[in-house]
């Protein structure tokens, strides 16, 4: 039994209602969205589009608190993130939140991407829906960019050298383009703040704007069907099939399909908050200093893959792809609809777009892997960290340990291993001596080559006659030679030193060499 | 007070409202307890530096900045080891702290204090310091210096008493010759060290690097200290140890002949 009272206040909430969407249509509108009849063949491949929206609406509510707390300025945004993370009640699991739901958004939304690509959705009559997702796509990594750089961390001081550096290549305006981008010749507090109004205010206000006409875009067009082989788009004839088969055969958005995504939403959520109790905030890594040499910068899992292409870019080719590929790229996604607006959609009868997304998921999954293990980046702490194995100590010469010593000094490990620890970026230097003679040794050392610097100017002739005496003794083993001359040791070396090898006759030298190993 | 009630039993609908609660309770409970004890929570910041005067934190900054050249456990590396109790004890502390914090100049050993980058703070080098005394303590026991000091008294050695010192003591395992072949599965009193009066050896390391060699020895290369036994030139052994005044004659010897061979056939462009 309802007491009058309630009957009332219902009454009351009725009335408001109808007064509202008497002037706004606001409540029509709701009930399309929700009740319109979506094909009943839209089912879990449909959810990923959801979970974008629902991580991004995770960003907005807790980025918003995180502004409330964060200080955008260069000298106090590493203490204030120090703040969150310790002060602030649960303030490390916000920041948790936010990383980690930034990377779960860009993820789902790649999967859609990747879905809708596959499925053809992007054909007719749904082009436009697909370029406000490419840009919702641009801004969304855009975000993930800017937002790095809030930690104001080493990492951070990494992706400005980087953008700065691209913006720098650019021709006759790539000046400007820099102090436009960083708000001044160099990486200061100016380049917070700019970053800042780009990550609180511009990005997410055009994400919000892109989103909506995403969201209408979707509901004028239609949600897709699953494609099936032989029912190719026509675009004289699709929108009244469409809409023929949704009446017929159509379930009402809500709560049919809507379930599958809550369903999916909240699975997603309960693992994002898995995830971020379990592995924490990203960063901050070391305090930013252009003096600290000890870190090995690394972008987010994002742009790993830029990362390792930079890296591994020849270097006459750098400039035009960098400046090139990108919006290359992207016109080129955005064009997709207009390219191949009609036709089959199923991915059977589309090998060809298979083909490339299987090349660029592999190519980017490849670089991905290559940038987090980054070969090419030096071990800053190898030559005081990792001992020379003992097997390369044993039965060496007094010279050839002071070698030894030279080699940890001159800090050769940090790009070169031997005993399998050591950098990657040069070769591994256990076998060096069946491949390079005494001379092209003390010629690779002084003179450099390959991407080896040259050390002539650093290194003493008794320092590269140690180094060249130790590196001569690495043989891996038993390895035969490779090149005539390697393996020998450095000729006129095994005669008294008393004695001036100058005024020895040159054949008598030439005759002791070969002997030596 | 507590009255127990059995009415719960006939009720499942309350009884599944009860355990709900009591769910709900639990997670409270956790939520309030344990959420700022789960795994993601990042440590303090700066994380708590280890002192380096225990155990634990002496071997990590062992192994960060000394393993590369004085091996991984305080030997067998290319460096002088500091596994050895009798050298850590004849190094007065105070040379020791310079030694580490400045580096030696002109060698190879670095400073890895003061202005140096990533230069730690005097006290860590401090408690740096105990902690080899205290890690490495138990390799005592050999007398292998035979309590000769670790710096040179101001007496100018005697170059022809070093010499003959060294063809009776030293020549043995250290022909003149810079290398000489080492045979595989050589026994430790058939080894052959190499040349130690190699020019380019000598102008690498200091008088003080020779002597402290010649007093410690490399016992974890198999080379004796002041104490011998030495391998006399026909293969013997001949014991009777270094005493001081032999050990500067020993390097002084050595000094002179570190320039008698001023450029070698291949450095005639670049002298030291």
């Amino acid at each position: 039994m309802k007491s009058p009272g309630v009957i009332g206040v219902i009454g009351v909430i009725g009335r408001t209602l109808g007064w509202i969407d008497d002037r706004t249509g606001l409540v029509a509108v709701t009930e399309h969205a929700m009740f319109h009849k979506v094909p009943r063949s839209a089912k879990w491949w449909y959810v990923f589009g959801s979970a974008t929206l629902m991580f991004f609406i995770v960003q907005l509510v807790t980025g918003v608190l995180l502004t409330t707390l964060f200080v955008p300025s260069a000298g106090e945004a590493y203490q204030s993130l120090v703040y969150i993370d310790e002060k602030i009640p649960m303030g490390w699991m916000l920041r948790a939140l936010h990383g980690w739901s930034s990377n779960a958004m860009c993820i789902m939304m790649l999967i859609h991407m990747t879905q809708i690509f596959l499925h053809g959705t992007y054909k007719f009559p749904r082009e436009l829906t697909w370029v406000a997702g490419v840009a919702l796509c641009v801004t969304t990594l855009g975000l993930a960019f800017t937002g790095q750089i809030m930690r104001w961390d080493a990492n951070a001081y990494w992706g400005l050298g980087i953008g700065a550096a691209i913006v720098d290549r650019v021709p006759f305006a790539g000046n400007w383009l820099r102090s436009v981008v960083l708000g001044g010749p160099n990486i200061s507090g100016a380049t917070l703040s700019r970053f800042f109004a780009l990550h609180v205010f511009v990005l997410p206000g055009t994400a919000i704007g892109l989103i909506g006409l995403h969201l209408i875009l979707v509901l004028k067009g239609g949600i897709s069907e699953m494609p099936k082989v032989g029912q190719p788009v026509k675009p004289e004839t699709y929108r009244k099939e469409y809409e023929d088969r949704v009446k017929k055969t159509g379930v009402p958005f809500f709560p049919d399909a809507a379930r599958r995504d809550m369903v999916f939403c909240g699975a997603a959520l309960i693992g994002l908050i898995g995830l971020a109790a379990w592995y924490g905030p990203f960063g901050p890594g070391p305090v930013p200093s252009p003096t600290i040499i000890e870190v090995a910068p690394r972008p987010d899992g994002l742009f790993l893959w830029l990362f390792a292409v930079l890296a591994l870019l020849p270097p006459d080719s750098e400039t035009f792809l960098i400046l090139v590929g990108p919006p290359v790229g992207i016109a080129f996604l955005a064009a997709l609809p207009f390219i191949s607006p009609s036709g089959e959609r199923a991915p059977s009868r589309r090998p060809i777009s298979v083909i490339i997304l299987c090349i660029i998921v592999t190519a980017l999954a490849v670089l991905t892997w290559l940038g987090e293990t980054s070969p090419w980046s030096p071990v800053m702490k190898a030559w005081t960290s990792i001992p020379t194995p003992i097997e390369y100590v044993r039965h060496r010469s007094p010279l050839e340990l002071q070698g030894a010593i030279q080699l940890q000094y001159a800090q050769c490990r940090n790009c070169h291993s031997i005993g399998g620890e050591g950098g990657e970026r040069g070769p591994a230097l256990d076998d060096v001596a069946t491949r390079l003679s005494w001379d092209q040794l003390v010629r690779q050392i002084q003179q450099g080559g390959g991407n080896m610097p040259a050390y002539g100017k650093s290194l003493n002739s008794a320092e590269t006659e140690a180094l060249a005496a130790f590196l001569s003794t690495l043989d891996g083993g038993t390895l035969p030679a490779l090149i005539p001359g390697a393996m020998e040791q450095q000729p006129g070396r095994d005669q008294s030193p008393t004695v001036d090898p100058r005024a020895e006759a040159e054949p008598e030298v030439d005759s002791d060499t070969v002997a030596a190993r | 007070m507590i009255r127990f009630d059995s009415s719960h039993l006939h009720q499942p609908l309350t009884s599944a409202s009860k355990s709900l609660r009591l769910v709900i309770a639990a997670s409270w409970i956790f939520v309030g307890a344990a959420c700022d004890r789960l795994p993601g929570k990042p440590p303090p910041n700066p994380a708590p530096v280890i002192s380096v005067a225990t155990t634990a934190g002496f071997e990590a900054m062992w192994a960060e900045r000394c393993t590369g050249c004085h091996g991984a456990d305080g030997q067998m590396g290319a460096g002088l080891p500091m596994r050895n109790a009798e050298y850590l004890k004849a190094v007065p502390d105070g040379e020791m702290f310079s030694i580490i914090r400045d580096g030696v100049p002109s060698s190879r050993m670095p400073g890895f204090g003061g202005n140096a980058i990533g230069g730690v703070s005097d006290e860590i080098i401090r408690d740096f310091i105990k902690g080899m005394h205290t890690t490495w303590a138990s390799s005592e026991g050999s007398n292998v210096s035979r309590g000769i000091s670790w710096r040179p008294s101001d007496a100018t050695g005697d170059i022809a008493r070093g010499a003959s010192i060294f063809a009776a003591k030293c020549a043995a395992c250290h022909p003149a010759e810079q290398k000489v072949p080492v045979l595989e599965g050589a026994m430790p009193d058939q080894l052959i060290a190499g040349s130690v009066t190699d020019p380019f050896y000598l102008r690498l390391v200091s008088d003080q690097h020779l002597r402290s060699n010649i007093v410690f020895g490399r016992t974890d290369l198999g080379m004796p200290g002041a104490a011998g036994p030495f391998r006399g030139p026909d293969g013997g052994e001949v014991t009777g140890g270094l005493d001081a005044a032999d050990v500067a004659d020993l390097v002084a010897y050595l000094a002179s002949k570190r320039n008698t061979w001023p450029s070698g056939p291949e450095v005639e462009d670049g002298a030291p």
